[in-house]
């Protein structure tokens, strides 16, 4: 996922700086990792010096300088083309619980077993924090919920599997 | 409260499992205890009476009486456990509203949405304040969004009246509302994982 154009896209909304996104960031992409105030103002540099974000005000009122910023119309156009590009289903699936059940074969049921308590502990997380979730919340764990359960349901298949091939 | 899906793969154990306990079919070993009683080993008409009394059940697509209105159908155990008609009729009027499905009070099942008629069978299930609700695949003829509301549904209202919930499911996303898991494979227990 790109920083550079969720920040551009808060940004489309009206001018902003840089805590204020990281705000926004952490809110409305809730269950994405936090971002780092570091990353949001080399991400804010990096989109001023490619001419899609300008600096419209900086801001110094007592405290330390703030700098306002705003999206400029190739930084909209970007935004456009981004907002509307189809991510390409990924070519290769690798995951680390794969490559373990790859590794391990039949041996791997153990393991299997203890991923599958530990993938329901965390479903059980998510499903009692959407009860009290705002919105944002609610669908950043629906997300999570529906990862979490398509790895348990091949967890399962691998273990149906496994169990079939050693009956043959 | 404590809820625990049971779960198996071929449902059928886990419907057998879910039988045995709520006192429906008799195990042909093992045991069933209820707060510490032995209640598989009942004579007939005292099991009947502790069934109707603790017990609660959900099924699948509500299985509620056709010919009956909703609220007449959640006022049932009631006059079962020989309440007065007037009485029963005031606490099925009472589950509707908290399921908020009030509205739908005066009509037939058959006119009902799935999702209305689990949450008329929810208002069933625990009119009687029972200690226990059985509810086997509760949401299964259900949406994603529809299985929710009445999963939320059943569980609120079940931790209010303090009522335990045994869950049988083979949604993981179902289980997860759980506060326990027992699994099964092969009719046996794969796992039971603890809070």
């Amino acid at each position: 996922m790109s920083t550079a154009h969720v920040l551009l896209g808060f940004l489309a909304e009206r001018p902003k700086h840089g805590y204020e996104l990281k705000k926004e960031h952490d809110h409305r992409l809730a269950g994405a990792k936090p971002l780092a105030y570091g990353q949001v103002y080399a991400t804010l540099q990096r989109l001023e010096r490619d001419g899609l974000a300008e600096v419209a005000e900086t801001q110094q009122e007592g405290g330390p300088e703030r700098t306002l910023y705003a999206i400029t119309d190739s930084g909209r156009a970007e935004l456009e083309q981004w907002l509307n590009t189809v991510e390409p289903s990924a070519p290769y699936v690798a995951s680390p619980l794969f490559a373990r059940v790859a590794v391990a074969g039949k041996a791997a049921d153990g393991y299997l077993l203890r991923q599958r308590e530990a993938h329901l502990a965390r479903m059980r997380e998510l499903t009692a924090e959407k009860a009290s979730g705002a919105p944002a919340q609610v669908l950043a764990a629906d997300y999570a919920l529906q990862h979490l359960d398509a790895d348990l349901r091949w967890i399962e298949t691998a273990l149906a599997r496994m169990k079939e091939d050693s009956n043959a | 409260m404590r809820s625990s899906p049971l779960r198996d793969r071929a449902a059928r154990a886990s419907q057998l499992l879910l039988h045995c306990l709520a006192g429906v079919v008799r195990p042909k070993s093992g045991e069933v205890v209820l707060d510490g009683r032995r209640i598989d080993t009942l004579a007939e008409a005292e099991l009947t009476r502790l069934r109707r009394e603790n017990f609660g059940v959900v099924f699948q697509f509500g299985e509620l009486v056709p010919e009956l209105t909703a609220v007449e159908n959640v006022a049932l155990p009631m006059l079962f456990n020989r309440h007065g008609r007037q009485e029963a009729m005031t606490a099925a009027a009472q589950w509707l509203a908290r399921l908020e499905v009030s509205d739908c009070a005066e009509q037939r099942t058959g006119e009902l949405s799935g999702g209305q008629r689990q949450r008329v069978a929810v208002a069933r299930a625990l009119v009687t304040g029972p200690r226990v609700v059985f509810a086997d695949e509760p949401t299964g003829a259900l949406d994603t969004l529809g299985g929710e509301q009445v999963m939320s549904a059943l569980l609120d209202a079940a931790r209010a009246s303090r009522t335990a919930v045994v869950l049988v499911t083979h949604d993981n996303r179902v289980a997860a509302y759980a506060d326990r898991e027992i699994a099964l494979r092969d009719g046996a227990v794969l796992a039971g994982v603890h809070r």
